[in-house]
């Protein structure tokens, strides 16, 4: 009984939060432009993808920019949680509350400063700066997933290593490191996810034209250039991640039963 | 060991230029009239504290809080209940279901935005169903907008404190002769307290500070505080009174998390 | 014998509070030494500052006769067994043991034939695929044993290896150890905080206490001659009394004149007595002896340990043969039973 109130509860989260997904997958097979009424199913939408170079232009560098961040904040941050956790108790606890600013700093606030302090440097706005600020509110999210796993792994890991004839970076790629992948994988992730959706810091950092999906979709809301072919873009991302999502469970779910067995 | 500490002393710089750096450059153009672009000579002042005075600021500070507040009450409302749900359920599946309420970050929030807008006006593709909304402009509209976007980050933290809370707790309660209901109230909600507050925060302040969401789905009508900030620094280049708002904001926040922090020890409950 | 590793006027703090105070000893090749002190006394810290993983604030440490300063640790011929085995949890139990040998760059036909024989030196063969947060707490030290030795280091130091085993367990490993130090030929510093262990196992006993060494010297010399209070109290269980030493090979305690065999004392020198709990005989009441009445019994397997009250002071006695409680029995002491310590410094000022 008390069970059933619960998935109840359950699928009503689920539905808030995929309804608008199921919409824009609507919308990717709909013939009319202005989406305002199911005027007829086409697939023609999947093909405008490769044909609008605007928006192709602006998936390419979302993805682009989004490996990239991922890849230079997952260094960063493994690195520097690895050393935060090494700090004694006190100067720990002051880097977590420097570290969690940016995350409980709005974007709007944040996409501010980073535009005020770039706005400083000699630098162009454009793809640079944005690869820049999407690094930067990466970072945070790798140091706050890795390191509650560092913190559960055996004080003497890293001596260890070094006892055993390791060099300080042998010590680290070959011991620590592995010792805590599943979270660094995890923090991957998540930076993953922050910068493919970004739009708030986006807006701030960009310029010179540069534009991500976000800023496509927001230069273009009510206009006639505004090109449906990006509710096929997303719906094909989203259906591509869902499919990963359940293979994954489904290997991962009888590799278990293997490992029972 | 000890020179392992060392790694964690370039983030302390990085950290210092784009954290600490801009809030002081946001703290000094609020008290004075620099203009950013073009450095001259320049007086401090508290002129930029008439704008909170002027209308718009008002009414979309209490739209911001309005918002926000009721936001939170039913993402909790609903995520609290979900979290519990995927933190006791023996479902093989568990995973994949907590990775499904995820997936929806990975389609782009501003298409979401629109989906809902599309279908909040009367003239929808709902219509084929029979169905028809006039929403837009409307409180209604913004929250199921914000209650869609934000729900998965109420339930995430709220999940992983549950997920690792002890369940032999749960036991020993009943043993010690609790019913179901005390042991939630006494046992099971305070120990997840912090998982609460980091949901809740993680709700609140996006909420609060969202600006293209309440421009879309209220047809322009509803401004909140992000709005205010976007339109002085990006298009009526007031950047003084935005920087002004924006500390305000800061301060707000801070408030809150430092609030935050008494429940959690370890700073790292926020994921 | 020739010095392995010598010790000089070592100290070090952390934040303050000095952990380790002027601490000199050395061990001889081939010595199995033994640290043995009440915990947070400083045996891990000198433990690694020996390994190299800390540094000490001043003194000097030689291993082989040269200064190991500004030697990394991964330099050193020095392997550690860590107190809570430090084992590497992403790899299985034969990766764990090959580690230092890859790092060397043996090939690895060579690492094959030496892990094995590790292996079979704390009897794990057959374990090798086994994933190591698979196993016992024992077998985790085993393992943590077999991959330090396996590098055949000059010195091992072991700190606590043996915590987490149960009794019988615990005494298997001990034999096992002491075995394996024979055979291998090297030297350990092991580290406890179990006195019977200590002195079970090694050449030399090493007692701290609070970052200063209280005595240095062969178990039976630690057991029998303790030389002060801490090395009394910690080490068995002993009745300290207050005493006072007459003139050589004369004492006084409990009211009584004691033969013994202590000199060198001042004439009416104010010390503590040791005695044995089962270096006691208890007869029937006699005159001209310690008399008291039975407090308390315990049967503790091998013997009973019986309370004696003479006047406020308690005495504890081991002996075979039981008493009934509030009996009045006397106390037998022999000279050779009697051991006479000076007071320590701060208590007689
Ligand atoms: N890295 C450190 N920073 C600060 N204090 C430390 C550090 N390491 C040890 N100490 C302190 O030094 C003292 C000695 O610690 P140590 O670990 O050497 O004790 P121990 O004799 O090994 O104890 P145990 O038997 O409990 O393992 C303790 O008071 C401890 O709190
Ligand atoms: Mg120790």
């Amino acid at each position: 009984m008390k069970n059933n109130i619960l998935k109840v509860f359950t699928g009503l989260a689920y539905s808030i939060i995929y309804f608008p997904i199921l919409v824009i997958g609507l919308l990717s097979f709909n013939k009319s432009v202005k989406g305002y009424s199911f005027t007829g199913f086409t697939f023609n939408w999947y093909v405008e993808i490769f044909r609008d170079d605007r928006l192709l232009e602006a998936i390419t560098n979302t993805l682009l920019i989004a490996f990239l961040s991922t890849i230079i904040a997952t260094i960063i941050g493994t690195f520097t949680a690895i050393g935060i956790n090494n700090l004694s108790k006190s100067s720990k606890f002051k880097m977590m509350i420097i570290n969690n600013l940016p995350i409980i700093n709005p974007d709007i606030v944040t996409g501010i400063s980073l535009m005020l302090v770039l706005s400083l440097l000699p630098i162009s706005f454009g793809m640079n700066t944005m690869l820049l600020a999407h690094i930067f509110f990466s970072i945070p999210f790798v140091i706050l997933t890795v390191l509650p796993k560092l913190k559960r792994l055996d004080k003497n890991l890293y001596d260890a290593a070094l006892d055993l004839g390791c060099t300080r970076l042998q010590a680290i790629y070959k011991v620590i490191i592995p010792a805590i992948k599943s979270s660094i994988i995890a923090g991957a992730l998540i930076a993953f996810t922050m910068s493919i959706d970004d739009f708030v810091i986006s807006y701030f950092t960009t310029g010179n034209g540069f534009q991500n999906v976000s800023l496509w979709i927001y230069s273009r809301l009510g206009r006639r250039s505004f090109n449906p072919a990006v509710y096929s873009y997303n719906t094909l991302i989203v259906f591509i991640t869902i499919t990963g999502l359940i293979v994954f469970n489904k290997v991962n779910n009888k590799r278990s039963l293997k490992e029972i067995k | 060991m000890k020179s392992l500490n060392k790694l964690s002393y370039p983030y302390i710089v990085w950290m210092t230029i784009l954290v600490v750096l801009p809030m002081i450059l946001i703290l000094v153009l609020s008290f004075t009239n620099i203009d950013i672009f073009n450095i001259g000579s320049f007086n401090f002042t508290f002129d930029s504290f008439e704008y909170l005075k002027r209308p718009e600021v008002i009414e979309a500070s209490k739209n911001s809080i309005r918002l926000s507040f009721f936001t939170t009450v039913i993402c909790l409302f609903i995520g609290y209940p979900v979290a519990y749900y995927f933190a006791n359920t023996k479902s093989k599946n568990k995973q994949l279901y907590i990775a499904l309420i995820i997936v929806p970050v990975w389609s782009n929030m501003l298409l979401r935005i629109i989906a809902w807008e599309k279908l909040f006006y009367p003239n929808s593709i709902l219509n084929m169903f029979g169905i028809s909304f006039d929403l837009i402009g409307t409180d209604t509209a913004i929250l199921i907008g914000m209650v869609s976007m934000y729900l998965p980050f109420m339930i995430l933290p709220i999940y992983s404190v549950l997920d690792k809370m002890d369940k032999s707790l749960i036991e020993a309660s009943r043993d010690l002769g609790a019913n179901t209901l005390n042991t939630f109230l006494r046992v099971v909600l305070p120990l997840s307290l912090s998982g609460v507050l980091s949901g809740v925060l993680m709700t609140l302040l996006p909420s609060m500070t969202a600006f293209a969401l309440p421009e879309r789905l209220s047809g322009g009508k509803t401004l909140l505080i992000g709005n205010i900030i976007e339109d002085y620094f990006m298009k009526t280049g007031n950047i003084n009174a935005g920087s002004l708002i924006s500390i305000i904001l800061m301060f707000v926040i801070t408030f809150l998390f430092i609030g935050l922090l008494r429940f959690d020890k370890e700073g790292d409950t926020l994921l | 014998m020739s010095k392995i590793v010598e010790i000089n006027n070592i100290s070090k703090s952390f934040d303050e509070s000095l952990v380790l105070d002027n601490i000199n000893l050395y061990i001889n090749q081939n010595e199995f030494v033994t640290l043995l002190g009440p915990s947070g006394c400083g045996k891990t810290t000198l433990l690694r500052l020996i390994g190299g993983f800390e540094s000490q604030d001043s003194g000097q440490i030689l291993f082989d006769g040269f200064p190991l300063k500004d030697m990394p640790a991964h330099k050193r011929e020095i392997n550690t067994v860590f107190q809570n085995y430090a084992l590497f949890p992403n790899m299985n139990v034969y990766d764990n043991v090959a580690f230092g040998l890859k790092i060397k760059k043996m090939n690895s036909e060579d690492i094959k034939i030496e892990v094995n024989k590790a292996l079979k030196l704390v009897k794990l063969v057959g374990y090798e695929k086994r994933r190591v947060d698979q196993l016992s707490g024992g077998q985790q030290q085993r393992i943590a044993i077999a991959r330090a030795i396996v590098n055949k280091p000059k010195l091992l130091l072991l700190d606590e290896p043996l915590g987490a085993l149960d009794l019988k367990l615990r005494q298997d490993m001990q034999y096992e150890l002491k075995e394996m130090q024979k055979a291998l030929g090297i030297s350990f510093l092991f580290v406890t905080h179990d006195q019977e262990e200590a002195l079970t196992m090694s050449d030399t006993v090493v007692v701290m206490n609070e970052g200063v060494i209280q005595q240095i010297g062969s178990p039976e010399d630690i057991y029998n001659e303790p030389k002060n209070k801490f090395t009394a109290r910690f080490i068995g269980e002993s009745n300290i009394v207050d005493g006072v030493m007459l003139k050589d090979l004369k004492v006084s305690f409990g009211g009584f004149e004691f033969k013994c065999v202590d000199k060198g004392f001042k004439s009416n020198e104010l010390v503590d007595v040791v005695v044995r709990p089962e270096d006691i005989v208890l007869s029937k009441e006699e005159v001209g002896k310690i008399t008291g009445v039975v407090d308390d019994i315990t049967f503790k397997g091998v013997h009973f340990e019986i309370i004696v009250m003479v006047e406020d002071k308690e005495y504890i006695i081991h002996s075979t043969q039981r008493q009934t409680i509030g009996s009045i029995v006397s106390l037998g002491i022999g000279p050779n039973d009697i051991h006479v310590m000076r007071k320590s410094l701060e208590e007689s000022k």
